[in-house]
């Protein structure tokens, strides 16, 4: 067993009813760094992430987190990792303070300066009800009571979801500040990209419940290329492309997105006779969108679309 | 150390090619002088709110193009720049910020002319490390 | 484990604080009832009422209390937080489980205290006060922990029925009909301890698997199975008596005869049938001895005809019977007589009669044979038998009967006779059921009857005696001066001689004794026929069950329960409830194990028991294998046919995988 993986799964299957939320999933996360789980909204990220703590069983499959079985953690396991929630889900009748006073009694290892650092920086009043903050204050105060045991595996489960961007600010922040200790590792889902662009180290992408990458996140990055063919007239229709993303036809032009851009693709092309043929520069959000939008070509030619 | 880094997330270039981008234009534009401190990667990181590892990349690429060297124990330095590219590398690396400064006074409806003055212009105002003359650098 | 057993008590103690004012006033307004006040009645911890309240608030209180530690825990994400800590499910379990009970005990248990207190305290209550009293409403108290637990399970369970959360519930319906039933409080005991530990392992092992029926241990699946059994018991035992409704059917109906004498002293067999639930009554009376009388059909006449008397069992004892402990009459101690000022009781413990004022309600004193007495256990003289009548005013030791005067304090013997011939039952012989004339005295060797001031008008020899001929009828014919005896078997002998043994009919004149005397056949026992609502009854309840039933009715109503509704729940248990259940599990692909042991289940368990098969699994979905294309379930990863595993995900061309660890190589510009 790789020591160097702090979560490793193996054909992770879940289904709800007769519909799979995740499908064979294959994954390795190393220990070190942070990790980004990526997808569409109902694509499994938060059922992968609660089997993966054990608060779900999975129909088939299994995994290992710090290498213990995600069917049967431990409490010691527990004391090591920290999850953050979607809904930052809190008891809305203690304040503050009682709220980490509470947490604190059970982590032999909580450090009450980071408690207190956190709160403070998220401007929280120790004796306020947790049911009279903000999201935003929610979710500082969640955030303060998981990094607080100072875990070795910290699991956020899209932690920015709601917050303003001062506060989704603070978080970065404070996910930045974690990776100063090289054996701590973070895994996180997210639809920040902006936020992912700037932590993550390695991505995982996840379609329709099936794992579809995972990579560092350059190389995520550098697979997908945009290329803008320019034609004198209306351009002729593609020829079949593996990795072909989507393309977008219109008056004199046509644009490819797709992935892994060989010098086959290159060729295929190239074939078509293009006046021009530029590869153009793609942000990761649009690569993203791209990877994980609806596939296959779109023509905005007015005499093919009219009726 | 008058080192403004700032960087754009959604933008085409990638971060660490954002931080090289601007560490060249510091150097060049004498922001930074040859022997000056850069942040430590930890310290750059917080305060850029980016991947650690995104710096460390930065910084090596820099190195690897000779702007900058990392001593011992004592942190990042500029260093006199060595040449690590040909001529034509050069120019092929110039190609596209001349291109990408042209299409923009061109979109902004500035003149040949116009255009021409201003680069001059900012010629003279800076104090440029140039090499007289048009002899290809020997060290 | 502390820290979560004190966040456990604040978080609920607004609901425990709800609970206790509720319960407090519901008392209150017991206690202070106008007119028909149990104060007054003296039945503060025995009455009807009190005792439904408290049934009803611990009931609901318990279940409710349980369900919302949990339920207010459930959405997903505050479940991990509670669970997403350093200690274990079993920890968890331990902390919610105390705290709730504490509430509870706290809840229901310091009014119920305060209760009783205040009902054992002189002089608010003009009533004795036994510990024993307590019994009932202690039982229901604690059988409110039963319906914690029950509500607590309702809450966890994660099952894709909605209807079948509330099956736990059931048992909680069960245990509060057994509790009725049992003869004694040991058993009630029993019977909760039982229930309480099926259903803490089934909710200990819940915690461990979130709720979920898979990923349980085996014993806890079997508690659960167990419960929801329970459950579907109840739910079959509903929709059975409904759809018996729905049956057209015969109706039931009995069949009742017995002997009587007429004021000539002629001997009737009256037969009475009884026909379906309108109780449409044929009565036909057929002269057997004597001359001058004819067969009568009509009831009310054969009635004026009869001869004044009485009857009664020389061991009945008109205290209710001890099955009724945990209702609302308590054995120990009965209302006697009440006076303008006074109430007095018969106290069991004591064997004397003890009064109450009215207005202050302390005790006056007490009753015994040797008289008076300023406290209740006098000098510890006892009277050991009742009278049986309305009027109460007689009460006897082995050797003596006494008449007493409860206005006057007195007691004055009537009757007495010899330490070897003690008295066995002593009865009031009242006419038109109010003239109180004549009284009945059993002694071992003879039967007396006396008039009301103790005056012998005749005695003859108890034959056919104690302890099997018991049953007496004594008549007063006309013109005076004739009697009628009749002495019968007690109904338990009456079904072992099944009828061989007949009834002891004699004719006595004044002091002469018996005149004549003649043995007539016994007479059946009560016959049902019962119809076809049985054969409902019998298709839904599990043969187990049928079987215990009919064993403990066997003596009593034998026809209740035939032989029938046995064969038919076998039946549909082995021919309905275990093909479909093995076919199921056969598609499920269960294993060997689990296949035998459902099929033993349903065989036993019958209709409940599918159902609460069907509630308990969680069915996995099926699809087509990539491999052999046929269906299989998804939760084994070979295929159960053709033993293939599953396809990997489908690749599009589109994925981007590379090796982590490895930063991404600089790339080129552009």
């Amino acid at each position: 067993m790789n020591e160097q993986a702090v979560i490793r799964t193996q054909g992770l299957t879940r289904y709800f009813g007769a519909r799979p939320a995740v499908y064979e999933l294959n994954l390795e996360v190393p220990r070190g760094g942070v990790f980004a789980l990526l997808g569409r909204n109902g694509s499994g990220k938060t059922t992968t992430i609660r089997m993966l703590l054990g608060l779900l069983a999975p129909t088939r499959g299994g995994g290992t987190i710090l290498g213990y079985d995600i069917r049967a953690l431990p409490p010691e396991a527990r004391a090591r990792i920290g999850y953050l929630t979607e809904e930052h889900q809190l008891y809305g009748w203690m304040s503050v303070r009682e709220t980490g006073d509470f947490q604190s009694r059970f982590y032999p290892a909580w450090n009450e300066k980071i408690f207190r650092g956190i709160i403070g920086h998220f401007g929280l009043r120790p004796t306020a009800l947790v049911k009279s903050l903000s999201r935003g204050e929610r979710a500082g105060l969640c955030l303060a009571l998981t990094l607080a045991p100072e875990p070795e595996l910290l699991i956020l489960d899209d932690p920015a979801i709601g917050l303003d961007p001062v506060a989704r600010r603070s978080l970065i922040e404070s996910m930045v500040f974690l990776t100063r200790r090289s054996d701590r590792t973070i895994f996180f889902s997210s639809h920040q990209l902006p936020d992912v662009e700037r932590v993550a180290d390695y991505i995982a992408v996840l379609d329709h419940s099936v794992l579809r990458a995972c990579c560092p996140l350059e190389t995520f990055r550098n697979s997908i290329r945009q290329v803008r063919l320019r034609f004198p007239g209306t351009p002729p229709p593609l020829p079949k492309i593996p990795g072909l993303l989507q393309a977008v036809r219109s008056e004199g032009e046509l644009r490819v997105t797709c992935v892994h851009y060989t010098g086959a693709t290159e060729a295929a092309l190239r074939g078509l006779g293009p006046t021009e043929m530029e590869p153009a520069l793609i942000t990761l959000e649009d690569a993203f969108i791209s990877y994980l939008g609806d596939r296959g070509e779109k023509s905005f030619i007015l005499s093919e679309t009219e009726a | 150390m008058n080192l403004s880094i700032a960087i754009n997330t959604g933008s085409a270039t990638p971060i660490y090619k954002q931080i090289t981008d601007q560490v060249r234009l510091a150097v060049a534009t004498r922001k930074l002088a040859v022997g000056d401190q850069l942040p430590s990667v930890r310290a750059l990181a917080e305060e850029l709110v980016v991947n650690p590892n995104t710096v460390a990349r930065a910084y090596t690429d820099l190195a690897r193009e000779g702007l900058i060297e990392s001593r011992a124990g004592r942190g990042v330095f500029v260093t006199r720049k060595r040449k690590m590219f040909t001529r034509e590398e050069g120019r092929r690396r110039l190609e596209p910020l001349l291109e990408g400064v042209i299409g923009e006074a061109m979109v902004m409806d500035f003149t040949q002319e116009e255009l021409r003055e201003a680069f001059e212009k900012k010629l003279s105002q800076c104090q440029w490390n140039f090499k007289k003359g048009a002899e290809p650098n020997n060290e | 484990m502390k820290t979560l057993l004190l966040k456990e008590l604040r978080e609920n103690v607004k609901v425990a604080a709800l609970g206790l004012v509720i319960y407090t006033l519901l008392l209150l307004g017991q206690y202070s009832r106008p007119g028909q006040s149990p104060r007054d009645l003296g039945r503060l911890l025995t009455d009807g009422d009190f005792l439904t309240s408290t049934t009803w608030f611990c009931g609901l209180f318990g279940a409710v209390l349980g369900w919302l530690q949990i339920h207010n825990e459930r959405r997903p994400d505050l479940w991990a937080f509670l669970c997403h800590r350093p200690i274990t499910r079993t920890a968890i379990f331990l902390a919610k489980a105390t705290a709730g009970l504490c509430l509870y005990v706290l809840a229901a248990g310091l009014p119920l205290l305060g209760y009783i207190v205040w009902a054992r305290l002189p002089g608010h209550v003009a009533a004795p006060f036994e510990w024993l009293m307590v019994r009932p409403a202690a039982t229901w108290f604690l059988a409110g922990s039963v319906c914690y637990f029950a509500g607590m399970l309702t809450g966890l369970r994660q099952a894709r029925w909605y209807a079948s959360r509330g099956l736990g519930l059931g048992v909680a319906v069960i245990v509060f009909v057994a509790l009725i039933e049992t003869t004694a409080f040991w058993q009630g005991l029993a019977i909760l301890f039982l229930a309480a530990a099926i259903l803490i392992t089934a909710v200990w092992s819940g915690f461990g698997s979130d709720g979920y029926y898979e990923g349980q241990p085996v014993w806890g699946k079997a508690a659960l199975t167990g419960i929801l059994l329970a459950g579907s018991v109840v739910v079959a035992t509903a929709a059975g008596r409904f759809l018996t409704n729905l049956v057209p059917r015969r109706d039931t109906s009995y069949t009742k005869s017995f002997y009587a004498m007429s004021q000539t002293g002629a001997v009737f067999r009256a037969t009475v049938k009884v026909v379906g639930p309108a109780e449409k009554m044929r009565f036909m009376a057929e002269p057997l001895l004597g001359a001058g009388i004819s067969l009568v059909t009509n009831r009310t006449e054969f009635y004026t005809q009869c001869a004044k008397g009485t009857k009664f069992d020389v061991d009945h004892d008109d205290r209710p019977h001890p099955s009724a402990w945990m209702l609302a009459d308590c054995s120990l101690f009965s209302a006697w007589h009440n006076t303008a000022d006074e109430v007095w009781y018969y106290w069991d413990r004591y064997g004397r009669l003890v009064g109450y004022d009215r207005t202050t309600r302390r005790c006056v004193g007490s009753l015994g044979p040797k008289g008076f007495a300023r406290n209740v256990e006098g000098s510890g003289d006892r009277f050991n038998l009742r009278t049986g009548g309305t009027h109460h005013l007689i009460l006897s030791t082995a050797t003596t009967a006494f008449l007493v005067d409860i206005e006057q304090r007195t007691t004055t013997p009537i009757f007495t006779t010899s330490e070897d011939d003690p008295i066995l039952a002593v009865h009031e012989v009242e006419f038109n059921n109010r003239d109180w004339e004549y009284t009945a005295v059993v002694t071992r060797k003879s039967i007396h009857v006396l008039t009301r001031e103790g005056k012998q008008v005749w005695e003859t020899p108890y034959e056919p005696g104690y302890p099997d001929y018991v049953a007496i009828d004594v008549y007063f014919l006309e013109p005076p001066g004739q009697y009628g005896l009749m002495i019968a078997l007690s109904v338990q002998e009456k079904e072992r001689a099944k009828g061989k043994l007949p009834v002891h009919v004699s004719w006595l004149a004044g002091d002469q004794g018996i005149v004549r005397s003649v043995d007539l056949p016994d007479l059946p026992a009560v016959r049902f026929d019962s119809g076809e609502s049985k054969l409902v009854m019998g298709a839904v309840m599990p043969p187990p069950l049928l079987a215990m039933m009919r064993l403990s009715t066997r003596d009593s109503a034998p026809e209740e329960f035939p032989q029938t509704m046995l064969l038919i729940s076998g039946a549909v248990a082995l021919l309905v409830c275990l093909p479909i259940g093995w076919r199921l599990g056969r598609r499920y692909r269960f294993s060997l194990a689990a296949q035998v042991g459902w099929a033993m289940f349903h065989l036993i368990c019958g209709v409940p028991g599918l159902l609460a098969f069907l509630s308990v699994q969680e069915w996995p979905a099926r699809e087509a294998c990539p491999n052999c294309k046929k269906l299989r379930v998804v939760d084994h990863a070979q295929c159960e046919h053709c033993g293939a595993g599953f396809a990997p995900p489908e690749k599009t061309g589109t994925e981007v995988f590379a090796p982590l660890g490895a930063k991404a190589e600089p790339q080129a510009a552009g």
